[in-house]
């Protein structure tokens, strides 16, 4: 019944916005067909054939029943209902203007509204409460041990008026997430990639963000300062108060996401910015922290050092005895009696760290005994008085120092002494031989990723790749952390006339010593010869070295054994040296020599050299 | 100096008795807070990438439970964005505490409304009351009770609203 009732308003609602529509003046009809603040508002984005359709899709947030991709509808009907004084919404009488009243403030803005005070007390409130001063935007780097939370994601932060430093915990946070269901197991990746979830904004206390991201998933928190005249204060509180009401768009990962919705609500606020239409198809959260820097020009940014940050830090300024008494404890996870006598601040606190990673990976249940000697080392803690401030910790992972995610290459070179020439293409992300600035150092993710080679004297391609997806996690294991490092990656190729589609894993150890990553990975490769028809599999044991000589100049040295299933032996050998000339434009020079023995013929052995010189731009 | 102390363990203490009174009214329902509900495997980890950004309403859910009760409690009504900080900070408010600093100390003696000034005063003296035992509950209700009345024994409590 009330649906019905709701249908005939809305209907009538429709009606009348169409005859007031006939009746308004050209200049109001004109800026109704494509005013970029009303598209804003109501979150029309051009969808494919051009047509524009609204990102979110609760029908409560249309009035028009066609509104969702019929702008100019909506724009009439919003008018003629923000000229009512009441309706119904949610099941509530409401005044329409208390409902929506950035749409109002925007048709007050143009002159098709009285700007007459209407009583809503619940706005007030609200308004009150953020009582926003400024915004930051909020990236949330990678989580650690985990290479494919690369792109990381975004948040806002509503800083209030008269916030001092130590209440920035207090402030408000905005996010744009999705709504999943813990019981969809392997369709939980599917969904989120397809639209299965419904995506909301919220708004949370800042402190429980920081608390979920810093705290327990290990992730650095970067805070870009935004600055905002009165004008746009109003716009971004009306319009949160107009989301805050279960709005919701179908969260789709590539570009319905966390980064797109917010750079939708940043456009409200920052109209001249554009922020949203500068950004094609894949929306990554780290790009946004870009565009938005571009527009506010150089600033320092605020940096939370993640708990991970914390500990490691900590740790590093332990002297040796003190480390050995923090392992001792820790090893045996109560507080030895030397210790209980004569506490270090330094070695409890690198203690109580611990206690918090580690409380981060388990259960509630799982915690007890942790949590049993968590409070032997409080105890401990709370009877040395504090002296020291607590550190100014920066991480090297400022996402608007980061490279560009699309890389072009060209190279020439020989293979066998023949002269070959190439292009590599990469749609996404980072790999271990670009600059680390703005990443994670030890993490690699490339995903569309196109190599083709030809030689001088071929007829077609000598040789192409087509990565779809390749990540590498190579977090160093340490006496104090034992993460263990991995690769997975799969494709299809053309080799040697044999076309093939390929599954690769590995998982080993990594040590870092100064300016060196050392990796061992065992690891198998299955492969489909779609050429012969049948299922390959190899096993082989990479080892590699990575060297970061400066900021500018890095090496990857491979050796890699392996043997296939038909106990043919083959080793690869390969060296790759690239120098970053700016962050945009990149030299390659690589060497590589792949030899083979089969164990029927003994006497047989053969392999190929190749080496190569190439040039390429990241953007 | 020493006379501001003292009275501030007299407050100390006289917070101890009432929150111990406190634990027999059936206020225990603010939950741990925020490590309750994790699921942190490898798997779901991956799988997160994908839905950037996650909303899951089994920590929705906990994160309401964790306070509900706390909100209802008559006795915090005036301080209820401490409540909500200290339940949902639990863990690391109760570090910071021990520590008798941090950023997490430092905005909940600001959820009180006090002024820059007087916050590492109140921050020491936090830690002095977590050395005493006063703090070393998990209930969040206890921890704003105490922490309401060693403002209000507090010759400063004037820096604070």
């Amino acid at each position: 019944m009330l649906m019905l009732m709701r249908m005939m308003l809305n209907r009538a609602l429709f009606l009348t916005a169409l005859v007031s529509g006939i009746l308004l003046s050209p200049i109001a009809r004109a800026a109704s067909a494509g005013d970029g603040q009303w598209l804003r508002l109501m979150h029309y984005q051009r969808g494919i054939g051009a047509a524009l359709t609204s990102s979110i899709d609760s029908p409560d947030f249309f009035i028009s029943p066609g509104g969702r991709s019929d702008p100019e509808a909506e724009w009439t009907a919003n008018l003629a209902l923000l000229k009512e004084t009441s309706w119904t919404f949610q099941g509530k009488a409401v005044d329409p203007q208390c409902v929506f009243p950035a749409r109002a403030l925007y048709f007050q803005s143009i002159g098709l509204l009285s700007r007459d005070h209407r009583s809503c007390p619940e706005l007030e409130r609200f308004q009150k409460q953020l009582d926003l001063d400024s915004m930051s935007l909020v990236f949330s780097t990678a989580y650690a041990g985990n290479s494919a939370s690369m792109f990381g994601h975004t948040l806002l932060k509503l800083n209030r008026k008269n916030s001092d430093p130590g209440r920035g915990l207090l402030d408000y946070g905005v996010a744009f997430l999705a709504l999943s269901d813990p019981t969809d197991g392997a369709l939980y990746a599917l969904k989120g990639l397809l639209g299965g979830y419904p995506g909301f904004y919220t708004i949370q206390n800042y402190y429980e963000l920081v608390n979920q991201y810093a705290y327990s998933e290990n992730r650095d928190l970067w805070e870009l300062p935004i600055a905002l005249d009165e004008s746009e204060k109003r716009y971004l509180v009306t319009h949160l108060w107009e989301l805050n009401k279960g709005v919701s768009a179908s969260y789709y990962f590539t570009h319905v996401n966390c980064a797109s919705m917010l750079a939708e609500l940043i456009d409200v606020a920052k109209p001249d910015w554009q922020i949203r239409a500068s950004i094609k198809g894949f929306v990554m959260p780290s790009e946004l922290v870009r565009r938005v820097s571009d527009r506010t020009g150089p600033r320092e940014m605020g940096f939370r050092a993640s708990q991970r940050r914390r500990w490691l830090h900590n740790l590093s300024r332990l002297e040796s005895e003190e480390l050995s008494v923090y392992r001792k404890n820790w090893g045996e996870q109560k507080l030895s009696s030397d210790v209980k006598a004569g506490p270090d601040a330094q070695v409890l606190d690198t203690l109580l760290d611990r206690i918090t990673i580690e409380k981060g990976r388990l259960n509630f249940e799982l915690q007890k005994p942790l949590r049993r000697f968590e409070r032997e080392v409080l105890v401990a803690r709370s009877s040395i008085a504090t002296t020291s401030s607590a550190p100014n910790l920066r991480g090297d992972n400022n996402p608007v120092l980061a490279h560009g995610p699309k890389r072009v290459e060209v190279h020439v070179g020989a293979y066998d002494n023949e002269l070959l020439y190439g292009l590599r293409l990469r749609a996404g992300w980072h790999d271990l031989l670009d600059s680390s600035e703005g990443f994670e150092p030890y993490y690699q993710l490339n995903y569309f990723n196109l190599t083709l080679d030809h030689l001088r004297s071929g007829k077609t391609l000598h040789a192409a790749n087509f990565k779809l997806a390749e990540v590498w996690s190579l977090n160093p294991y340490t006496a104090d952390e034992h993460i263990l490092s991995w690769m997975m990656g799969g494709g299809a190729d053309v080799r040697e006339g044999q076309r093939s589609i390929y599954f690769k894993g590995a998982g080993g150890i990594s040590a870092t010593g100064g300016i060196f990553l050392l990796s061992f990975l065992p690891g198998a490769e299955l492969r489909v010869n779609l050429t012969r028809g049948r299922m390959e599999a190899d096993m082989f044991v990479r080892f590699q070295v990575l060297a970061r000589w400066t900021r500018l100049f890095r090496s990857l040295a491979v050796v890699e054994p392996g043997i296939d299933d038909r106990k043919n032996q083959s080793m690869l050998l390969s060296l790759e040296n690239r120098f970053d000339f700016s962050k945009f434009y990149q030299g390659v020079f690589k060497v590589e020599r792949e030899s083979w023995k089969y164990e029927i013929e003994e006497e047989l052995k053969t392999g190929v050299s190749r080496w190569e010189l190439g040039f390429a731009k990241l953007y | 100096m020493r006379s501001k102390f003292a009275s501030l363990l007299v407050a100390a203490s006289l917070c101890f008795g009432a929150s111990q009174a406190m634990a027999m009214d059936g206020s225990s329902g603010c939950g741990p807070a925020w490590y309750v509900f994790k699921d942190n495997s490898f798997l779901s980890s991956f799988a997160r990438v994908f839905t950037n950004g996650i909303l899951s309403p089994v920590v929705t859910i906990g994160m309401s439970f964790g306070t509900s009760n706390c909100m209802k409690h008559s006795l915090v009504l005036n301080d209820q964005g401490s409540l909500e900080f200290a339940a949902k900070s639990m863990d690391i408010l109760r570090q910071d505490m021990a520590k008798g600093q941090g950023e997490h100390l430092n905005a909940y003696i600001a959820s009180f409304g006090c002024n820059e000034l007087v916050r590492p005063e109140l921050a020491s003296a936090l830690q002095q009351a977590f050395k005493e035992g006063l703090y070393r509950s998990e209930d969040p209700v206890d921890y704003v009770q105490s922490t309401r009345m060693l403002i209000d024994f507090s010759s400063r409590r004037n820096m604070c609203s």
